[in-house]
């Protein structure tokens, strides 16, 4: 019996009784599709089991009260099975798994709801969006509301994960940081070993989000917030502008120069952004800013 | 056609049989098409394998019933599974993440559909869902993405002008994109340079300016796998640089051939150089928290002490200060 036969006979298995199976009674319904030897057959089912579940098919244990001789049994409730998905429109469906496959999903999750109308124009890839474990663990912490445990730069932190956010290349979970009461945000690459989940449901999300979406290095951290005012070279000007966005911009001179306004609160995170544009850039105030870059500088002629 | 695994197939089975059972028969084409299924196999999983599906006492209205005649897939007593299975949670973030990461790429008509698909899948997670994930795949304008996506489907030379970070200049040139992908948080695309003769790889937000030309090529559509951005070429030139703790950073950010981390949190890294440019704006970032232990001699010191003379003096040239005056 091919594995898919074998997978396919234990959902209908699952899905068909009203009661929980013993795992000998499924088995012995299931005729030959696992081995004679018991041990042999419990891990090959265990085995489906874990596939099955990673999925997202819903197979349940629970205990059969037989007098004392209490035991187990599996079964997977119809109504968990399947459920109303959201209503798509053809045109809508389509655009969706376009951009399942352009990010590579690990699979694309739009099966269920009807298969891909334009599914002769399928487009290559240009990103892998979760390739991690931890990331595939978290999407499933912040969609379902799961409280999340983990080691991050040697303590253990108790999260109720509200976003997760991919920028520059990277994820960063931000939530609320139980035991130091305040919402916390971190890189994802950096979690010490595997995640943790609680149970689903165990918080709300914030009404709105807490966190500013931009996450430039130099506007964090503690001290006063600063102006500053830089003046940018025409030839560094429409990245400026993508990367910044147009709001930075105070002045746009007719040699395609720029004059961009900052707020500051690392002053090191912002004089190293200022330095990848070398002599195409410059700190024009606060005095206190552009006398620090000029130490900066003449300690390193 | 990707070849498809035994979680792959049983996916798509359990959304095949409810879809065909709803419909009351299905071409087989249409199916294999729709559900990305290679047509043979497809027929030998319905034929072979779903149709000996069933359960206890596997009689005959226990088993499921698939018929294939002439191309046309009909299926019987499924009961089992004439409901398609639900979309988790997850599954619906993954979504709105992927249908966030591309809406950049999209022209007007799919973004509108794609954005009703997303708000529907938003509304089927849950309050507060749509914020629940933010992606970003890289900095860049959506009118040169958009462009660039589109001569590439299309085979229609592009004339850009690019801004070359190594050099520090800007040049117009020819190019043929094949290919555009996003990695660690930027956007790329793999297009033949006219001016260069050769593939090359451009950075989407460098692209300063561009424009369609009636020139044409043949795209190569290859979906090559996605790989490391910066190939460490044995010919680059290359610079041992002591780190201190603080900017360990520089380990995990480049490429690198050796590094090694001493009992005071210092690494020692050996790191190939891709353009003097490059290695100038490190250093100057850097400043106190690196020390140059071996390099060529052009790239040392000299180069350090030389780039940062040249932005001081632009700050000491007292025309920048007026600012807003204009020149």
């Amino acid at each position: 019996m091919s594995k898919l036969e074998r997978l396919l006979n234990l959902v209908a298995a699952l899905l068909n009784t009203n009661r929980p199976l013993p795992r000998e009674e499924l088995f012995e319904g299931m005729q030959g599709a696992y081995s004679d030897d018991p041990e042999t057959a419990r891990r090959a089912f265990e085995r489906d089991k874990d596939e099955l579940k990673a999925l997202g098919i819903p197979i349940e244990y629970e205990e059969i009260l037989r007098g004392e001789g209490a035991k187990g049994g599996y079964l997977i409730r119809q109504e968990s099975f399947s459920g109303k998905g959201p209503d798509l429109a053809p045109d809508e469906l389509s655009a969706l798994h376009v951009a399942a496959n352009l990010v590579r999903l690990r699979a694309d999750p739009l099966w269920p709801l009807g298969g891909d109308p334009g599914g002769e124009d399928r487009p290559a890839p240009v990103a892998e969006l979760i390739g991690d474990d931890r990331v595939a663990n978290l999407l499933q912490a912040v969609a379902e509301r799961h409280e999340v445990t983990f080691r991050y730069l040697d303590a253990q932190r108790v999260l109720q994960p509200y976003r997760l956010s991919f920028s520059r290349g990277r994820w960063y979970l931000s939530g609320w940081d139980k035991d130091r009461g305040a919402e916390r945000r971190f890189r994802v690459d950096r979690i010490d070993g595997a995640v943790k989940l609680g149970a689903a449901e165990s918080f709300d999300r914030p009404p709105a989000r807490l966190e500013s979406t931009d996450d430039q290095p130099w506007r964090y951290g503690p001290g006063d917030t600063i102006k500053a005012t830089v003046a940018v070279d025409a030839v560094h000007a429409t990245w400026i502008k993508n990367f910044l966005g147009e709001s930075a911009v105070k002045e746009e001179h007719a040699d395609g120069s720029l004059l961009i306004e900052e707020e500051v609160v690392n002053k090191e995170a912002f004089r190293s952004f200022v330095l990848t544009f070398l002599d195409g850039a410059e700190i024009l105030s606060p005095p206190e800013l552009r006398q620090d870059m000029k130490d900066w500088l003449e300690a390193l002629q | 056609m990707t070849r498809l695994s035994a979680q792959d197939r049983l996916r798509r089975i359990l959304a095949i049989i409810p879809w065909v059972v709803d419909k009351g028969g299905a071409d087989l084409s249409e199916i294999a098409e729709r559900f990305d299924y290679a047509e043979n196999m497809l027929l030998l999983d319905l034929e072979n394998v779903v149709g000996l599906v069933g359960v206890a006492p596997f009689g005959p209205g226990d088993m499921i019933e698939v018929t294939v005649d002439d191309g046309f897939v009909e299926i019987g007593y499924a009961d089992w599974f004439s409901r398609p299975l639900r979309l988790t949670p997850a599954e619906l973030l993954e979504l709105i993440a992927a249908g966030k990461s591309v809406a950049v790429l999209a022209d007007q008509e799919q973004l509108g559909s794609l954005e009703r698909g997303l708000t529907k899948m938003a509304v089927a997670l849950g309050q507060g869902a749509q914020e629940a994930i933010d992606v970003r795949l890289g900095t860049g304008d959506g009118d040169v993405l958009g462009a660039f996506r589109r001569a590439g489907e299309k085979g229609q030379v592009l004339s850009i002008d690019y801004y070359s970070f190594g050099r520090n200049e800007s040049q117009r040139r020819q190019v043929e994109p094949h290919r555009l992908f996003a990695d660690k948080g930027h956007w790329y695309a793999e297009a033949f340079c006219q001016l260069r003769t050769e593939i090359r790889l451009f950075r989407l937000d460098r692209v300063r300016d561009f424009s369609k030309t009636d020139q044409t090529f043949t795209p190569v559509l290859d979906g090559a796998p996605i790989g490391e951005v910066f190939p460490v070429d044995e010919k680059m030139a290359e610079v041992v640089l002591r780190l201190a703790p603080a900017a360990q950073w520089v380990v995990g950010e480049y490429p690198h051939h050796e590094a090694t981390e001493d009992d005071k949190g210092q690494w020692t890294v050996r790191l190939p150089v891709a353009s003097p440019a490059w290695l100038a704006r490190l250093l100057l970032r850097l400043g106190p928290q690196v020390e140059i232990l071996e390099a060529p001699q052009e790239l040392g010191e000299v180069l350090r002490s030389k780039a940062a003379s040249r932005v001081l003096d632009r700050m000491t040239q007292e025309r920048h200060l007026s600012g807003s005056s204009g020149d």
